[in-house]
């Protein structure tokens, strides 16, 4: 994945560019938001790691821009700001994902290979778990390699849940999703989904987080 | 009202000089009218005594002696008078005789002649008090509407200082905005100007006191930063060209790098929920909603591990409370119980509402914190066993801290207790105010 480092802090952006290129990306560095938007505008990037703080320009404007230039350019802000009320604007900008200095270098590759997942899901239309593999082209779940058979709504969860493999989808967020799908949500309409769902998976492929939610281990 | 002073001497000028004016011209009608009873007493009594003299009507009782002497002789005397005579000086004098003091007034006009006239004290005074009497009342009379009207004139012209006190004794501990006031008055002016010029000055200095903090940690967030990136690729080449770690300095960099990480993180937190500085954004949540959002922030952690984690009790409880700060309590809570729990613990979540209080319950299989430290826990900086905490795990010792405070500012209680596993701490937070639940 080739990324474009935009960050005024020239010992950082070094201990970044070394990092992450011994993570297997390709990392092009920039110090200036002008710099950062002429790269941007050229698409010579999947995307983006974007300080705030930057010497001629505020970030968020950077955000901005680009989102209107190409809306599916994945950000990834990074910030010495901590203020709750700039991660709201920044991710209502449209930025993917948001940390804050310092962060662990486990956390900054995490966030990257959640990112670069999805713009290989977007390349390759295949999400491959385990022994399950998603096919979000065709909409086809196969285990083992054979195709099993799933409603549009339990396609959809195991598509969430696939998608964010390692994390906990939360009650509320799967049951947004499930809204967002105009369906009428029943106060048990998730259970009775996942229920379903795991019949037709592995034993445990899902797991339960009791009154939390539901996860899909990326392991 | 432009000056206190001006209003204050005008209003009550005026007051008095027309109060006054009504008094003085009531008390003039009022003695006219007596002197008016008087005179026409006189005319009464002269033309009595004239028709007295001559016979001529009935003895009529007006209060007055009379006598008339020719020659020596009594020639004449009214019903009261003696029968000696009633004075022997010329001109007023006072004597006594009947049984009462007497004012007598004796003229001689010609060597023949001798009148006197003689009337009884008491009678005098009673007609000077009736006339002193009508003149003085109105005056009284006015006494009590002037004292009226002067309260009426003090309260208002001092109503502009008793709003401003009410709205200085009704701000609250944090509220450094200036004091409001319409039309106030020249000497309150100032004095409203140098308050509000005073809590100009004190915001401004919390306002840097806030700011100071914050700054201090957002400039040291980068350099940290660039020590960690640069440790980890570091580590990164010693492993790569074989060189081992057995003195472990590599390891305690890294460590002592994510204490210093954590412990900027948390003084940041606790300068934005201290009491004094935080301004809490109070609205209707769903606590249980947020303790999920939290676990599912925390899952990564909790999953390397390998810790239970369940959520237990009411699947939305709905309370008035600040989202961030609740996030947080609920997020430190979460935190120590995964990092002082061992690989496999059981961290537990409950939620339940008890007399109208929100309860929150964690609970982890950890070592736990002995009974005698659970009043020092809460304090900053404080560190269960020092800096050799069992676990090994270094936090800031700010956390629970942080809670109290966001306990606190939600008018919240916050108790520590034995878990309900074989070992660990419980952790049980009561928040007021429930809205609704379900």
């Amino acid at each position: 994945m080739r990324l474009l480092l935009v960050e005024d802090d020239l010992d950082l952006a070094k201990g970044l560019t070394l990092a992450l290129s011994s993570q297997g990306f390709a990392v092009n560095h920039v110090s200036t938001g002008q710099h950062a938007l002429s790269s941007i505008k050229a698409k010579d990037c999947d995307a983006v790691i974007l300080d705030l703080g930057l010497p001629d320009m505020d970030g968020l404007d950077i955000l901005k821009q680009s989102r209107q230039r190409d809306g599916h350019l994945p950000v990834l802000v990074l910030t010495a700001r901590d203020g709750v009320d700039d991660r709201i604007r920044g991710l209502d900008l449209g930025a993917d994902d948001y940390l804050v200095k310092p962060f662990a270098m486990a956390e900054l590759f995490a966030r990257l290979r959640v990112i670069e997942r999805r713009l290989g899901t977007a390349a390759t239309h295949l999400i491959k778990l385990q022994q399950v593999e998603l096919d979000t082209s065709s909409h086809l779940v196969r285990v083992d390699g054979d195709a099993i058979g799933l409603s549009r709504r339990e396609y959809m969860l195991l598509k969430e849940l696939m998608e964010s493999a390692g994390r906990i989808k939360t009650r509320e967020q799967l049951e947004a999703s499930l809204y967002a799908w105009g369906e009428e949500v029943a106060s048990n309409a998730l259970e009775v989904h996942i229920s379903n769902l795991r019949k037709k998976l592995p034993k445990d492929f899902i797991k339960t987080l009791r009154g939390v939610g539901y996860s899909v281990s990326s392991t | 009202m432009r000056s206190l002073r001006r209003y204050l001497v005008t209003v009550l000028i005026a007051l008095f000089t027309l109060i006054s004016f009504v008094a003085a011209l009531q008390s003039y009608k009022q003695s006219a009218i007596r002197a008016e009873a008087l005179f026409d007493q006189d005319l009464q009594v002269l033309a009595s005594s004239l028709s007295q003299q001559y016979q001529a009507g009935p003895q009529q009782e007006l209060g007055l002696a009379l006598q008339v002497w020719q020659q020596g002789q009594l020639v004449y005397r009214s019903a009261l008078a003696p029968e000696t005579s009633m004075s022997e000086t010329e001109g007023f004098s006072e004597h006594n005789f009947g049984g009462k003091r007497w004012r007598v007034f004796r003229q001689t006009p010609t060597d023949m002649l001798t009148v006197i006239v003689a009337q009884p004290l008491k009678q005098r005074q009673q007609l000077a008090d009736e006339v002193i009497t009508a003149s003085i009342y109105p005056v009284v009379l006015s006494l009590p509407l002037q004292a009226v009207l002067i309260w009426l004139v003090v309260s208002k012209a001092l109503s502009p200082i008793k709003r401003f006190s009410a709205q200085l004794s009704s701000k609250k501990a944090n509220d450094l905005s200036p004091v409001l006031l319409e039309q106030v008055p020249a000497e309150l002016d100032q004095m409203l100007k140098t308050t509000n010029q005073l809590f100009a000055r004190l915001s401004d200095a919390f306002d840097r006191e806030k700011r100071f903090a914050s700054d201090v940690a957002h400039e040291l967030r980068t350099p940290l930063s660039v020590l960690q990136v640069n440790l980890h690729n570091a580590a990164q080449q010693w492993r790569q060209s074989g060189i081992s770690d057995p003195e472990g300095s590599m390891l305690a960099l890294q460590v002592g790098v994510e204490r210093m990480s954590a412990l900027i993180e948390q003084i940041m937190l606790l300068n934005r929920t201290n009491p004094e500085h935080f301004q809490a954004r109070t609205e209707p949540l769903d606590l249980a909603g947020l303790c999920r959002q939290v676990v599912a922030d925390w899952y990564p952690q909790i999953e390397v591990k390998q810790q239970q984690i369940e959520l237990l009790g009411l699947e939305h409880l709905v309370l008035k409370g600040d989202a961030f700060a609740l996030r947080l309590l609920v997020s430190n809570l979460v935190g120590n119980a995964s990092k002082y729990s061992a690989v496999g613990g059981v961290i537990q979540l409950e939620l339940l509402t008890e007399a109208n209080k929100a309860v929150l319950v964690v609970q982890d299989n950890g070592p736990g914190i002995a009974p005698e430290e659970y009043s020092r826990v809460f304090d900053r900086f404080y560190r269960v066993g020092g800096d050799r905490h069992q676990s090994g795990t270094k936090g800031s010792g700010l956390g629970l801290a942080i809670v109290r405070d966001i306990v606190a500012l939600h008018q919240g209680t916050i108790s520590l207790s034995q878990s309900d596993f074989a070992s660990g701490l419980k952790v049980t937070v009561e928040l007021p105010s429930v809205r609704a639940n379900s």
